[in-house]
């Protein structure tokens, strides 16, 4: 860490200016020079009021045709702005290493090439879904995935736990579409879905309040209605556990345990 | 008051807070209808088509 400049990522959490941290905002204020790429127009003006260098990486994420060459353009403009051997501070909408390519691999690149590195956390989407649908992640286990990513894999996870799917409204689609037909990826996430939950079962579109008062959207449907959902591009879905899982009672004899 | 001003001034203050209804009332028809009747998308969409702030240049999401 003997290279002068520095990398901070930064999370600008979801609700305009109140999800910023004391320290996130520090540093927008005091870096030589802010990049962000934030989805909401009044954060994007207090972040350019707050620093005078701040630069929009909008015109980056717009210019590639597919997402993933729009990330791995921002990660190289990112490292090539630090090698000017400036306090660079990047500032993310809600956490910044969550379904967040380019700044975590900007980071680790930075690292090593011997730069100061830091990622400072921020309030992402599911921290508000586990407030405003009164959710313990600690009470049953809870698993996260990306939608597309967890169809694709077919990812193995326990119905007894709480699960959260993002990116639901962009299933399958890579790139940058503004109206997304999501019916076909839903129906099918369905088909897998159902191999674990009944279709009555109800599940939840939740999408975080990005404005200060305004309350968050929570709308619960069955399983099955889930190919005629609206999702738009900052909806997760929640779902439930399905029923509670059985203590294995020699664990518990083992850890002396007597919490039936 | 402008409305990137409302929106700071309406981060400062709590939910029960009586100056929430007096910011509210001294916006444009299309902002305070957004905000009662709590649709966030709408008023996302005028925030990024409407020039209402000096500096605008476009978001993704």
């Amino acid at each position: 860490m003997n290279k002068k400049g520095s990398l901070v990522l930064v999370g600008s959490g979801i609700k305009f200016v109140s999800h910023l941290t004391t320290e996130a905002k520090n540093y927008i204020e005091q870096s030589e020079k802010v990049l962000y790429l934030v989805n909401e127009p009044a954060m994007q003006e207090w972040i350019q009021k707050t620093n005078k260098s701040a630069e929009s990486l909008d015109p980056i994420y717009t210019s590639y045709n597919l997402r993933l060459d729009s990330y791995r353009a921002i990660t190289e403009y990112i490292l090539d702005t630090l090698r000017q051997e400036l306090h660079v501070c990047v500032v993310l909408y809600g956490h910044p290493t969550i379904v967040a390519i380019p700044g975590l691999e900007a980071v680790k690149r930075a690292k090593l090439e011997g730069f100061y590195t830091k990622i400072l956390p921020g309030i992402s989407a599911v921290d508000c879904l586990f407030a405003d649908l009164m959710i313990d992640p600690g009470s049953c286990g809870c698993q996260s995935f990306e939608a597309t990513d967890f169809l694709i894999y077919q990812r193995k996870f326990d119905p007894s736990s709480h699960l959260i799917l993002w990116q639901i409204g962009s299933i399958g689609i890579l790139d940058h579409r503004k109206v997304i037909d999501n019916s076909k990826g839903a129906a099918i996430l369905l088909d897998y879905l159902t191999q674990f939950y009944r279709l009555e079962h109800d599940v939840i579109l939740f999408e975080a309040a990005q404005y200060p008062h305004l309350e968050s959207k929570i709308e619960t449907f069955p399983l099955k209605d889930l190919p005629q959902t609206q999702f738009s591009t900052i909806s997760t879905l929640y779902i439930p556990p399905i029923y509670k899982a059985n203590q294995d009672k020699h664990i518990l004899k083992q850890l002396n345990l007597d919490i039936s | 008051m402008d409305t990137f001003q409302f929106l700071e001034q309406l981060a400062s203050v709590v939910h029960h807070h009586p100056k929430i209804d007096q910011l509210v009332g001294q916006q444009s028809a299309e902002i305070r209808n957004a905000f009662l009747s709590n649709n966030g998308n709408a008023m996302k969409k005028q925030l990024s088509t409407v020039n209402y702030f000096a500096d605008m240049v476009g978001v993704s999401e």
